[in-house]
């Protein structure tokens, strides 16, 4: 096996490629690289719940295959000069790796054994364009639950429904929720692992270029760019959750989403020592009041709004809502509340590209 | 088909002997019981082969009626209970009427007795359950009791016998028990010749402690004195430098009886943390008397559990006890010596073998029960020997010295002792007599009776006093603080003291606080015991005031709506059922909700590092806020904060003394 490629592409393979190799595993081979030479170079890492496939660019003069540790493999490549790499394997998995004026020698394993990507049989597919997922995830990957206890919420929905790809993400406290419109006239459910889909995030760009979705019983596989990622789904029912999402709301303000975000970390910055003290809105008369108070001191701030419905005094862990905050680009928002126990929705001023929920913190001492 | 038949007595006490006597510990502990029952004031265990070879247990009790003896090998015989109410007022050990029986059914047995009335003494020999003979004897008054060749016709139990060394260890164990029980009681445990255990008999606790522990151990153990609520709770606590590893060295009597109790020892351990390191056990001698009719003691053959009718009554009894125990003594580890300098007045006494105690300081105001054991004690060491006969010397010492000379300072706040001290006469035969001090010379009380009224009679607040005038010298390695007060040099790890402070403030605050609920977003549904249910029903106001917001959503389920703020990043089923525990023992404020992990790491995170410069103006600062913490000893994890070195120490060390 012998090829010959850039270490830019190189190192971008394996650094993507890495995100599913096991730092740590009992079988040396688990943590390793599989490289395999054909027409193209190809790149493997396979850690179960996720692997990744990688092409390189590459002049190959033999083919064959080889699997090499990761850590070392990726650590050797990234300092190599900006330059073309010489890849060989000689005898016994001894692998050289050239490059300018440096040369390694390292040991490498057998090929066989290693856990390849399984084949997806090809169920439910759907398309969508890179950067629409990519910014779907942002909005919604933050209110994924860390809990390990309910599994199933430790991951989010993708929802493909008439004409609509629905993401949503929820914990005990919050909700969120983004929409795109496809073509495809598909309809599928999967619940894929937070970790998963926050490294197919980091691996997408933003391009119009499509990401093609197939959906098996257990596992989803996400193709772009010469990149295959496979991931498990999280088995069990997700919760249903449009039934939590309030439709009639006492009060609603239109309200410029970086002053309200700005007011809310000032806010926040008396309260910010400990988690024990919640931010409170007063809004009436088109106005509203951000205030806090610690034992350090208060704070208090307030914001032209347009207002609809009832006065209210409502409270909310301000990490909650700067969460949901800081991932809207919109300029304007919509913020409706139900009541001052009930849960507060967040939207664009028009449509629904996505919804955000946030639970109140009851008041009353 | 295999017809059912009764089966014959000697069988069926066989099957019975396996719930009461599964060792020879066993054997020990009913005989050693009996014995108590019978009133005696000495008991002598001797061993051999671990017990199963032969065990003899000698006592000077009531003796049995020579027509009895015959009758007390039958089951269900007994002299301690009548009808079945009695068991709710009973005050013996023994009731169930079954040990003798079952103790006969697998080994010979031979038994000499006499009452105080009786001219001449019995003596009877029983094998497999059967009498081979029975004949008058001289004796004195009380009961030997020899059982030989345990297990000999129950060749299945024998084989589950440990190594004679484990089984001899067993018993060791049960008599430490029956010894720390009854203070005034002199027990002794012979193996194989060797005297292992002997203690005084004389009502002292501490003497008990003493003669089983060592001195190390009596030296650093803190009275605990606690009536309230229909419980008495007396007894000693282990400072933390004695604590091991395990819950070897607790031992906790209700009413006098040993038992293992979760709620008891979970009480113990939960008023030590903090003061502990993780995975360490405090000793503790525990003893807890309550009204016999709200506790169950038939809830196991052995008799090593209890019931009690309001658990978190115990609970509480137990927790403020050893917390107002350990918060009141001064915990600074001291080097040994310091309790050495005591002045001391020999007695004449000089080739005796000589135990001292360390001092017990004992204010006007602080009603120590051995202040009413004190007045017994010289008739009841009287009487010791006159019942065994074979008292060679003992010497009456006490000393009352007006202070400590371990500083000036404490001898001016009127501490004073009464110096205690047993003589063991080992050079005749291994007969120990302990006389204990009465009351203090009338003389010299009138020298310590104007000082010793001064108010300041607590060893936490004289700590912290002489923390706060203490001389700053400086700070060591970035690391520690050196104080100098009176003839003591106190090294303070400051990241430990700040830690202490930062972490009573935070907690402080969390219970101060506003209470929040934060509404959640899918109603969390539990579902719940019978017993956690009645728990929640009962604690459901207080569960509000906290932040939760629950209703009981019919069954055994319950449904969360809401939940206190500072738990922010949710909690589950378990969370809750937890929670729901710990409020039912404890006092109810929110700092017991939030994991204590959390405050200490908001404690731990906050605090300044080793390695960290201090100008003085901050030590002094962080010297008065420790002065202010409820527990300036140890940093939340149970390292200790403060170490003294007293000047003898250092004078030592320079070859100044010797």
């Amino acid at each position: 096996m012998k090829f010959v490629c850039s270490k830019h592409e190189l190192y971008e393979a394996i650094s993507t490629v890495q995100k599913a190799v096991m730092p740590k595993a009992t079988l040396p081979i688990l943590e390793g690289i599989y490289i395999e030479a054909d027409e193209n170079v190809r790149l493997v890492g396979n850690c179960f719940d996720l692997g990744i496939e990688f092409s390189v660019k590459a002049d190959v003069m033999s083919a064959g295959s080889i699997v090499l540790n990761s850590r070392i493999f990726g650590d050797i490549v990234r300092k190599l000069p900006e330059s073309e790499v010489f890849f060989e394997v000689k005898k016994n998995y001894n692998t050289v790796i050239e490059c300018g004026n440096s040369y390694f020698e390292i040991k490498g394993m057998s090929a066989e054994g290693f856990p390849m990507l399984p084949e997806i049989e090809e169920e439910k597919k759907v398309s969508i364009a890179q950067m629409s997922l990519k910014e779907m995830i942002k909005k919604t990957i933050y209110a994924i639950s860390t809990d390990e206890n309910r599994k199933i919420l430790t991951g989010s929905l993708i929802e493909v429904q008439d004409g609509e790809f629905t993401i949503v993400s929820l914990d005990g406290f919050r909700l969120a929720l983004a929409k795109a419109l496809i073509k495809e006239a598909v309809e599928f459910n999967a619940v894929i692992p937070g970790k998963n889909l926050n490294e197919i995030h980091k691996i997408m760009e933003q391009k119009e270029d499509e990401v093609k979705i197939t959906l098996s019983e257990n596992q989803a596989l996400f193709e772009m760019n010469g990149c295959r990622i496979i991931s498990k789904l999280l088995s069990g029912e997700f919760m249903n959750y449009k039934y939590f999402i309030p439709e009639q709301f006492e009060t609603e303000i239109t309200v410029d989403t970086r002053e309200f975000i700005n007011s809310i970390e000032r806010a926040s910055l008396i309260t910010s020592d400990d988690r024990r003290f919640p931010v409170k809105l007063m809004i009436s008369d088109d106005k509203m009041i951000v205030t806090s108070s610690a034992e350090i001191g208060i704070s208090k701030e307030e914001l032209k709004v347009e207002m609809d419905g009832l006065d209210i005094t409502i409270g909310f862990n301000p990490r909650y809502l700067l969460d949901s905050l800081k991932v809207i680009d919109d300029e304007m928002i919509r913020v409706s509340f139900s009541s001052s126990v009930g849960p507060c929705v967040i939207k664009p001023i028009e449509g629904d590209r996505f919804i955000f929920m946030v639970l109140p913190v009851r008041m009353n001492s | 088909m295999v017809k059912i038949v009764i089966l014959d007595e000697s069988t069926s006490n066989q099957i019975a002997a396996g719930e009461v006597i599964e060792r020879p510990a066993s054997i020990v502990k009913e005989m050693a019981e009996n014995s108590l029952d019978a009133g005696a004031t000495s008991i002598t265990v001797e061993i051999t082969g671990g017990g199963i070879k032969s065990i003899r247990v000698t006592d000077n009790g009531d003796g049995i009626e020579a027509d009895d003896v015959a009758m007390a090998f039958e089951r269900h015989a007994t002299s301690k209970i009548r009808r079945i109410d009695d068991l709710d007022n009973l005050s013996t050990m023994g009731f169930r009427g079954e040990a003798l029986a079952s103790i006969a059914s697998v080994s010979k047995v031979e038994v000499i007795t006499k009452t105080e009335e009786a001219k001449v003494g019995t003596k009877v020999i029983v094998e497999a359950g059967d009498i081979i003979s029975t004949e008058p004897v001289g004796a004195p008054k009380g009961t030997t009791f020899i059982v030989r060749e345990l297990f000999y016709n129950t060749p299945a139990r024998y084989k589950f016998l440990k190594k004679d060394s484990t089984e001899a260890g067993y018993i060791h164990d049960i008599l430490v028990r029956i010894a720390l029980a009854r203070p005034d009681v002199s027990i002794k445990l012979v193996n194989q010749g060797k005297t292992v255990i002997h203690t005084p008999g004389n009502h002292d606790l501490l003497s008990v402690i003493y003669s089983i522990y060592g001195k190390d151990i009596a030296r650093s153990v803190i009275p605990v004195n606690f009536s309230g609520d229909g419980i008495d709770i007396t007894g000693f606590i282990g400072r933390p430098e004695i604590s091991k590893g395990n819950r070897s060295s607790q031992s906790i009597f209700v009413n006098n009886r040993f038992i293992y109790n979760k709620i008891i020892t979970a009480a113990l351990e939960e008023a030590c943390k903090t003061r502990l390191m993780q995975k360490r056990f405090p000793f503790a001698v525990l003893k807890i008397n309550i009204s016999p009719q709200f506790v169950d003691v038939n809830v196991h053959p052995a008799k090593l559990e209890v019931r009690f009718s309001d658990e978190r009554k115990v609970f509480r009894a137990v927790h403020h006890a050893v917390m107002s125990a350990l918060s009141g003594a001064s915990l600074i580890p001291a080097d040994k010596d310091v309790f050495k300098k005591n002045a001391v007045k020999e007695e004449d006494n000089a080739d005796a073998k000589q135990m001292r105690f360390r001092s017990i300081p004992r204010m006007e105001s602080e009603a120590m029960p051995t202040e009413e054991n004190a007045s017994g004690n010289k008739s009841e060491g009287l009487s010791i020997s006159a019942d065994t006969g074979n008292v060679s010397n003992y010497k009456t010492a006490v000393h009352v010295e007006s202070g400590f000379s371990k500083s000036a300072t404490e001898a001016m706040q009127g501490l004073y002792f009464v110096k205690r001290e047993i003589y063991d006469t080992a050079s005749d035969n291994e007969i120990m007599k302990s006389i204990a001090g009465a009351a203090p010379k009338p003389g010299e009380e009138k020298n310590t009776g104007p000082v010793a009224t001064h108010d300041n009679n607590d060893p936490v607040a004289n700590d912290r006093n002489k923390l706060l005038n203490a001389h700053v010298i400086g700070q060591i390695f970035n690391s520690f603080i050196i104080l100098e007060t009176g003839d003591e040099l106190l090294l303070i790890d400051q990241h430990a003291a700040h830690e202490r402070i930062q972490y009573e403030k935070t907690k402080k605050q969390y219970s101060e606080g506003n209470i929040y609920s934060q509404v959640l977003l899918n109603p969390l549904t539990v579902n719940l015991s019978m017993l956690e249910m009645d728990m929640f029903h009962e604690l459901s106001r207080l569960l509000e005031r906290l932040g939760f917001e629950v209703e009981d959503f019919g069954g055994k389920t319950i449904i969360i709506r809401a939940i206190p703020y500072v738990l922010g990043s949710g909690i589950s089923e378990q969370d809750f059922i937890d929670i729901l525990y710990k409020l039912q023992k404890e006092t109810g404020s929110v700092s017991e909700i939030i994991p204590e992990e959390t405050i200490y790491m908001t404690a731990c995170k906050s605090a300044i590092k080793a390695n960290r410069e201090m100008p003085e103006m901050e030590i002094r600062g962080l010297i008065e806020d420790l002065t202010k913490t409820e527990n300036p000893y140890t940093c939340v994890h149970g390292r200790p904060i403060i170490i003294s070195v007293s000047r003898k120490e250092l004078e030592k060390k320079f070859k100044r003394i010797l």
